[in-house]
């Protein structure tokens, strides 16, 4: 089974084909039918390869297609890579997506652009499989622009919408700071190892310098935050929300955004030599998952609750990368995928109930309330998906980042640790802030659309009940006991060992494993008091937002009149997205008006200024004949006036600027190189 | 006292002699049997240039290292023979645009193909020689008929400024162009680059201001071709206002045949010049492709667009010439490739330009191409291809070339270069992408007429059939860079 992995990105790329041809005029209403039955075939082959790489040898496997690129000794290939760190992705990616798929199927019905969206949907999951299975830097870069490319069609999927354009515009802008980072850290590899396949490059790690592979961890690391919204490159997914729900759950929570995640977890051979660019993505991580949190902590909008809930979250995943547990990162990124993408579809059907609201009112929770009863499966899967986050045990979110946040104490993080113990607290809240909201409470949605409000069809419910299965059991199953369970043994051959500090942190979380195993269960002294205040933090920020918005709903108001400033900042997003408006965009907006109208002012002001400098300089230097050089200028002026009218008759022909500016190049281009 | 004889190896001349036929025959056929019918003519130029492209062909294999012809005025090497089958590809690709632009209906076909024919035979001189006024000659040929081209339909005003602005500051640079070789001849007594190494070698000319005088004017005049900054100004103006199906021409060929002369001159007397004369190019080299993009954004024109954009790809080219002055192997071999790669995709983006015009007039504005994955939706989907690659992305020709290059100039030592090089490529994508977002997520906006929105307009044969070559050709080259890569790499081999 594991020989075919090639099928796996093959039927995704059938249904682009068929799609994208025929999908206009002749499968149309077929086309979601079309997508989803081949990202379901891509999910029973990923599930036949996990079966054996799970239940039987495991290993290491790679599947051989072509040589690509081959310069002497230096050769790239398309080849496929099996182990256990794809293994794991491949079947959050194929899973997920598959179910995203059946869902769209019902929620996209009737609209104008259906077999467009299918073909876009699929092409993403060719690109995401093409970056999880490459078996080289090279491949997986394929697939990073590929997800990327399809990331900013699928915001944009509404371009009627100027907001979507816009949005789409914004993460493509802002990615591509990313990937020049990821570009660059590549070349950096292939310059220090010779290699970009991943077995080659592994191999020649332990021989860098701390300095080489501090730097292509940094540089790898911008890719990643561009790619997984961090600071400073988060301001993109936020903004993405203005693409359809199913492709926000499925891209923007789910899969997508993890690829930084993936990569640096795919690349721990070279962080393991570089502790520097892990002890930056630790604290980067922790700050973006305090920052986001707290701004979800006043948005009203449903689906920017959860955008900057994912940020968040890719903020602990970036902690655990940072402090050297890659296993509880992949673990933590696999739970994610499970509630995220459950609550995401859920939003979307809340939101696809609101069908006949006003536009504006749609996402807008301040408009929603008492949705409880009309959407019972919506309800409550979304419940479990929001216990599943705050970290109530035992479902899936409660393990991860239960593990995350021991995993950066133990290693002596204890800011990094306080901050995510912070953020934790927030997601509880702004989490069961956002449920009272939508659910409880008396109903606040347009008189005119109370009508319609009822429950999504079964290809948007079904979907949505298997994720809040998966929501329960995707923790505990691999996740149990804490620190010892069975994902992390059957990851560790894909990740290296030991993380930020070096040995000390790696001894550190051994310790921590010894502790918890040799006491049985839970028994390590300080490990059950952090667990015990995990659980604490969780069931506060529950209590506080059920205290806030169903016992007392005046406290919200009262407090945002009594701290306004805060509240402010907040609501505007620390205003960063006016800051890199006027620090980043401005300026070169500027510069590039300056370049353009180069030729316009300063090509023509220099001619015109030589000409009256040898003007006036003639003026002034009597000394000569003045019949002379009275001549010489007059010469001058009328052959500059010959030729202007000459061009004055073709218009723009300001071929004098252009030899200007030749004989300028020329001039400088000498002067540098014969005098120096 | 005996005449000598120089040797003279007629097989490896058949190409030019092809050519040169070719263009005689279609100026005759034209004169005797004149007709408004552009299809036998057209014809005969493609069969002229494929019995051109079989001749080089049929010559490579047996090659030894190199056969000198006329002392020197001729040499048919590796490297030549590459160039040469890239410039025939190309023009025969220009053929084929020319022969689908509706708008040169009108005008005398006769003369057009000759012409094209003609600057072919220069080209190849150009690309084919190791003497200094050869290249010159061969640059004069393919110069003149290019003004002639670009004012091609009479009528048009913003021909007629093309060709005037094309011809004045052209034989400017042209000027540049022989002082320079003027004073190298001056300072090492040949004009025949073998002779001029051997003898900067024998009597090291440390710093000899007449040399590096030389060299300096032959990069203006040469660089004036290519349009490298800062002598690219007249490209946008001039690619604005030819005739597109010549724009297409211009913007390839001849920029292939400069890049290969001024790859010959600088591997074989540049290192001569000492470290300087590498910074200038590497300055060059910077400064062409940041300008190039960065200007590149703000065009609303479409050939505009791809005039700065070819600016840009002469700066990437450029990093390769850096690089292979440092003796790295994989340049020469990388310019190779990358020069084929850009010649499909570059002229398969100018046929999409002239396949979308409606009759006789051309649609150049970018907002013209609003709507056109709905319209057009093939000429869409391959001009969507065209900019992918010319944006550098994977799985298409432009990133397997530009993974080459700049992992030469890597390996030559240049990392900052590709640094400049990778944030320019990265940049460049927004522009060349943008057309892309044009095409499939906007309506068609108000400059379309009724019958874009009616239904697909067919494409001509001759359009259709230079498309499917640069589509296949771009995407074969990205995919399965193999067999071509190693040809180039063997090509590039003999001048390092």
């Amino acid at each position: 089974m594991i020989e075919l992995a090639w099928l796996i990105p093959l039927f995704p790329a059938l249904g682009v084909v068929i799609n994208g041809f025929f999908g206009t005029r002749y499968t149309r209403d077929n086309a979601g039918h079309i997508a989803s039955l081949m990202a379901g075939l891509s999910f029973l082959v990923v599930l036949g390869i996990a079966s054996e790489m799970i239940f039987g040898s495991g290993g290491t496997h790679t599947i051989h297609l072509w040589d690509w690129i081959s310069a002497g000794k230096f050769s790239v290939s398309i080849a496929f890579l099996i182990d256990p760190l794809s293994t794991i992705m491949l079947l959050v990616v194929s899973g997920v997506g598959f179910l995203v798929h059946v869902y769209s199927v019902g929620y996209l019905q009737g609209d104008p652009g259906y077999p467009r969206f299918f073909t876009y949907l699929n092409l993403f999951m060719l690109s995401m499989f093409l970056l999880v299975l490459g078996d080289n830097y090279l491949l997986m870069f394929v697939g990073w622009e590929g997800v990327g490319l399809c990331s900013y069609l699928l915001i944009g999927f509404w371009y009627e919408k100027k907001s979507a354009s816009d949005a789409g515009k914004k993460a493509f802008i802002v990615n591509r700071i990313g990937d020049a980072g990821f570009l660059l850290g590549m070349f950096m590899i292939w310059i220090l190892t010779d290699s970009l396949t991943y077995s080659e490059v592994f191999q020649a790690a332990p021989n860098m310098t701390a300095a080489g592979a501090t730097a292509i961890g940094l540089l790898l690391f911008i890719g990643a935050a561009g790619k997984s919204a961090q600071i400073p490159l988060y301001v993109w997914l936020p903004d993405a929300m203005e693409g359809p729900t199913p492709v926000s759950a499925l891209i923007h929570a789910a899969t997508m955004v993890t690829a930084g995640v993936y990569m640096v977890a795919r690349t721990s051979p070279i962080y393991a030599m570089g502790p520097g660019a892990l002890e930056v993505i630790a604290i980067v991580g922790a700050v973006t998952a305090f920052f986001a949190a707290s701004i979800g902590l006043v948005q009203n909008d449903i689906k920017r609750v959860l955008a900057y809930s994912t940020v968040s979250q890719l903020g602990f995943m970036f902690i655990a990368l940072g402090v050297g547990a890659y296993a509880t990162a992949i673990f933590h990124l696999m739970t994610h995928a499970f509630f995220k993408g459950l609550m995401f579809l859920g939003s979307g059907s809340v939101i696809h109930s609101l069908h006949h609201a006003p536009v504006e009112q749609q996402q807008d929770m301040r408009y929603m309330g008492g949705l409880k009863s009309k959407l019972p499966i919506t309800y409550w899967t979304f419940v479990i998906g929001a216990l599943a986050i705050a970290g109530i045990p035992p479902l899936a979110g409660f393990w991860s980042k239960d593990e995350i946040l021991a995993n950066a104490f133990f290693t002596g993080h204890y800011f990094i640790w306080g901050l995510g113990t912070a953020a934790a607290f927030m997601t509880a809240f702004y989490m069961f802030r956002l449920i009272f909201m939508t659910f409880h409470g008396e109903m606040r949605v347009d008189h005119h659309a109370r009508e319609y409000i009822h429950e999504s069809p079964y290809s948007m419910t079904v979907p949505l009940i298997i994720l809040a299965v998966l929501s329960v059991v995707g923790g505990i199953i691999p996740g149990f006991p804490l620190e010892g369970g069975w994902i992390h043994s059957f990851l560790a051959p894909s990740l290296a060992k030991g993380g930020a500090g070096g040995h000390a942190a790696s001894e550190a979380v051994q310790f921590v494993r010894v502790a918890v195993e040799s006491g049985g269960g839970h028994e390590g002294p300080t490990a059950i008091i952090l667990i015990i205040l995990a659980i604490a933090i969780a069931v506060g920020g529950i209590a506080l937002a059920w205290f806030m918005y169903m016992r007392n709903p005046a406290v919200p108001d009262d407090l945002a009149s009594r701290f306004p400033g805060l509240h402010r900042l907040l609501l505007n997003k620390y205003y960063i997205d006016e800051i890199y408006e006027a620090c980043i965009i401005k300026p070169i907006y500027r510069l590039m008006n300056s370049l353009w109208s180069f030729d316009a002012n300063v090509v023509d002001g220099a001619v015109n200024g030589a000409s009256l400098v040898t003007l006036v300089s003639s003026r002034f230097s009597g000394i000569f004949d003045l019949k002379t050089v009275d001549g010489a200028v007059n010469g001058i002026a009328s052959m500059t006036k010959f030729f202007s009218q000459v061009f004055k008759f073709i218009q723009s022909g300001m071929v004098q600027n252009y030899l200007f500016v030749m004989l300028l190049g020329i001039f400088m281009m000498l002067s540098a190189y014969l005098f120096r | 006292m005996t005449p000598v004889f120089p040797v003279i190896h007629w097989p490896y001349l058949l190409p030019v002699i092809f050519v040169v036929l070719g263009a005689v025959a279609v100026l005759l056929w034209d004169t005797f049997f004149r007709s408004r019918d552009r299809t036998f003519l057209a014809a005969l130029t493609l069969t002229t240039l494929a019995a051109a492209g079989g001749a080089t062909l049929s010559a490579l294999p047996g090659l030894p290292g190199g056969a000198v012809s006329f002392g020197g005025m001729f040499v048919f090497d590796r490297f030549s023979g590459f160039v040469f089958i890239l410039i025939l590809i190309a023009s025969f690709i220009s053929v084929l645009i020319a022969a689908a632009q509706m708008s040169l209906d009108e005008a005398p076909a006769g003369e057009y193909f000759a012409l094209i024919l003609f600057a072919t035979s220069g080209m190849m001189l150009m690309a084919g020689t190791r003497n200094m006024l050869m290249i010159f000659i061969g640059l004069e040929i393919l110069s003149l008929s290019l003004y002639v081209l670009a004012g091609y339909l009479r009528f048009d005003l913003r021909g007629n400024e093309a060709a005037l602005k094309y011809f004045l500051l052209g034989s400017f640079a042209a000027g540049f162009l022989l002082f320079g070789m003027a004073m190298i001849y001056g300072a090492a007594g040949s004009v025949d680059l073998a002779r001029i190494a051997s003898h900067l070698h024998s009597h090291p000319l440390s710093r000899n201001p007449a040399f590096m005088l030389g060299l300096g004017f032959i990069t203006v005049g040469l660089g004036f071709k290519v349009a490298a900054v800062p002598f690219n100004m007249w490209a946008p103006d001039v690619y604005e206002g030819a005739p597109t199906a010549v724009t297409a021409f211009m913007s390839v060929g001849p920029k292939a045949a400069a890049f290969a002369a001024f790859f010959r001159i600088v591997l074989m007397v540049g290192g001569y010049a000492g470290e300087n004369f590498i910074a200038v190019l590497w300055v060059m080299a910077a400064l062409t492709m940041t300008v190039g993009n960065l200007v590149a954004i703000w065009q609303a024109n479409i050939k505009r667009m791809l005039a700065f954009s070819s600016i840009a790809h002469a700066g990437y080219i450029l990093v390769a010439l850096v690089a292979a002055q440092r003796g790295e192997a994989l340049a020469t071999g990388g310019f190779l490739y990358y020069l084929l790669v850009y010649s499909f995709m570059n002229l398969g983006a100018f046929c999409v330009v002239v396949a979308s015009g409606r009759g006789g007039e051309e649609r150049t504005r970018i907002a013209d191409f609003a709507g056109m994955g709905y319209t057009r939706p093939v000429l869409a989907a391959a001009m969507a291809i065209f900019m992918v690659s010319l944006a550098g992305l994977p799985p298409t020709g432009g990133f397997v070339a530009k993974f080459y290059i700049f992992s030469a100039a890597i390996k030559a030592g240049y990392v900052w270069l590709v640094v400049v090089a990778v944030l320019n490529s990265v940049i460049s994508v927004y522009y060349y992408l943008r057309l892309i977002v044009v095409m499939y997520m906007q309506e068609p906006g108000a400059g379309v007429d009724e019958g874009a929105v009616a239904g697909p307009e067919r494409v001509s044969s001759y359009a259709f059939a230079a498309l499917l070559l640069a589509v296949i050709a771009t995407l074969e080259l990205g995919l399965f860079p193999g067999a071509v890569i190693e040809f180039a790499l063997r090509s590039g081999v003999l001048l390092n």
